[in-house]
């Protein structure tokens, strides 16, 4: 491991600064803006050609570049044949890098047995708002400018404001990533999966494989549309995203990210200081999951925008205290699981949180779901199956 | 605008920013082939902006397609695992003797490209262009201090990014 410090930095800056161009990069640079100006200044011929032959004669420019080009200046270039079909592909990756606002649908699958299949409506608009409607009219909106956000019931004419501080930038928690994955794919797939038909169109299959997801993107070759990405996650086995019906660049009104709840809405009465919350609360959410869900399965997830909609769906479906039980006890299961998820996004990123509960079933004793370590502790909390705790050595944690 | 004359403004630009780009581009890549995608980008980005690069805030805007260009440029060079290859890493200077040293300013320029835009205007004005305060200031119409703050947020955000890669003492 390298050892540096800020003055390191500031030196090797320095360095950098002072370092003289080689007069052979003062020729690459010449060379490199003259081809490039020789070939816009050219002739009348269709531009697309000349471009391509551009970039074809570049020996190093890759396939994003020759993409870029071609989108920034030509539109409607993606009849492409042959080695088009990549360009087709970094055309979408480049009209995903500039969307300023895009809505799609997305069909969240998860493996757990009695788990809904939920289709979610997103929105998103630069820098930083994304809007949540599930089917039932279930409402999140997320501001990342101000870190907050909210969820509205409409049908309860409810809501409930939260910060999401500790969401920011954390994969497994924070649901801008998914937006982030879609607007920083590579302008090279990873692999070309040849064509197929879906739904009476021939789309064309490209596979990216980034660190723990794997890409499936499927694009109309004949308009250059972006029709469908898959997302499946290794670290998930049997989860999975379908993502539909995009949209680039519509207008997307203001009012629509809004965090002022409508208007006669009532906030969702949560035991007020949930800074209070506690390992307690965490075991309770995770008892009472396990006992909404068919034999006795943990959440597959802990935290993240998708478990607001879970938690709709479940109360569509009756979990939520179906029959037997009140009113009341409906807003306390809602309120458990809030203060549940509330331990886990106040913890610290040193507190090195895990959670392995997914396909676990209540009462397995052996079988770690969730470990910590609390604030100044030399050793780690860990809540087994049987949602026992025990104080575990950093040596001891399950790999 | 005519294509004509974007293509004259280009011209322009062209003449006018090469040096500056081929400066700032080479000092934040160290690396001809990477330099040379990021040519290609900030070229790209010139001719996709030329509107905008005809008035008072074309500097501005150069400073941005530069740093884009160079994020660019790095994106498509360091693979899925977030890792360079040493190959692209070396510095053709005795590099025996300066292997520690190429792999920290490699891990330096990869960071910068990586910063938010602002953030490494502020490191290429003060330190590859050797700009002072008052220069900076100016360009980032902040006073002096304000310079000296955009500097030292954006040398705080470079080590704490580095500090995931490297061993701080």
């Amino acid at each position: 491991m390298i050892k540096m410090n800020r003055e390191n930095i500031e030196e090797i800056l320095k360095e950098m600064g002072s370092e003289d161009v080689p007069a052979d990069v003062h020729k690459i640079a010449e060379e490199t803006s003259r081809d490039f100006s020789k070939t816009l200044m050219q002739t009348r011929q269709p531009r697309h050609y000349v471009l391509w032959e551009y970039i074809m004669k570049s020996k190093i420019t890759k396939l994003a570049a020759a993409a870029a080009i071609i989108t920034a200046v030509l539109i409607g270039i993606h009849q492409l044949a042959g080695n088009g079909a990549g360009v087709v592909f970094a055309s979408v990756v480049e009209q995903l890098h500039n969307a300023r606002t895009m809505t799609y649908s997305v069909v969240t699958h998860t493996p757990v047995e009695g788990m809904p299949t939920m289709r979610t409506e997103m929105a998103f608009k630069e820098p930083a708002y994304m809007r949540t409607t599930t089917a039932d009219g279930f409402v999140t909106v997320m501001d990342w400018t101000q870190v907050r956000g909210i969820s509205i019931w409409p049908t309860r004419k409810q809501f409930i404001g939260f910060e999401a501080t500790n969401f920011r930038h954390d994969p497994e928690k924070d649901p801008f990533m998914v937006i982030e994955n879609l607007k920083t794919l590579p302008y090279k797939a990873d692999q070309m999966l040849g064509k197929k038909d879906v739904d009476g169109r021939v789309l064309q299959g490209f596979r990216v494989v980034e660190e723990s997801v794997i890409n499936t993107i499927w694009i109309d070759p004949k308009t250059g549309e972006l029709v469908r990405v898959e997302m499946e996650f290794t670290n998930a086995p049997g989860m999975n995203k379908i993502m539909t019906d995009f949209q680039f660049n519509v207008e997307l009104d203001d009012s629509l990210f809004s965090l002022t709840p409508p208007e006669g809405f009532t906030p969702l009465e949560v035991q007020a200081d949930v800074s209070k919350v506690t390992e307690q609360d965490l075991i309770d959410y995770l008892r009472s999951w396990s006992s909404w869900t068919k034999d006795g399965m943990f959440p597959p997830t802990l935290v993240g925008a998708e478990l607001p909609k879970i938690a709709a769906e479940m109360a569509r479906q009756g979990k939520f205290g179906e029959g037997q039980t009140t009113e009341q006890q409906h807003d306390q299961d809602a309120i458990t699981m809030y203060r549940g998820m509330m331990f886990v996004t106040q913890l610290p990123a040193d507190s090195n949180w895990r959670y392995a509960g997914e396909n676990v079933s209540y009462g397995d004793a052996n079988t770690p779901i969730f470990w910590y370590r609390p604030k100044d502790s030399q050793t780690y909390r860990v809540i087994y199956g049987d949602l026992s705790v025990k104080d575990v050595a950093p040596e001891n944690l399950p790999k | 605008m005519k294509y004509s004359e974007r293509a004259e403004v280009f011209r322009q630009l062209r003449t006018r920013y090469c040096g500056f780009l081929t400066l700032v581009l080479w000092k934040l890549t160290g690396d001809r082939e990477l330099f040379t995608e990021a040519m290609q980008y900030a070229l790209l980005g010139m001719w996709q902006n030329v509107e905008k690069l005809n008035g008072r805030k074309a500097g501005a805007y150069i400073y941005r397609i530069a740093l884009t260009a160079n994020s660019k440029a790095w994106r498509n060079r360091i693979g899925r695992d977030g890792q360079i290859s040493h190959s692209h890493a070396a510095i053709e200077e005795d590099p025996a003797a300066r292997i520690g040293e190429s792999e920290l300013v490699v891990m330096v320029r990869r960071t910068i490209a990586q910063l938010p835009v602002k953030q490494s205007r502020a490191i290429v004005m003060r330190y590859l262009e050797q700009q002072d305060y008052k220069g900076i200031s100016a360009e980032l119409c902040c006073t002096e201090a304000g310079a000296r703050s955009h500097v030292s947020k954006a040398i705080a955000t470079l080590k704490r990014k580095l500090a995931t890669l490297t061993e701080w003492v």
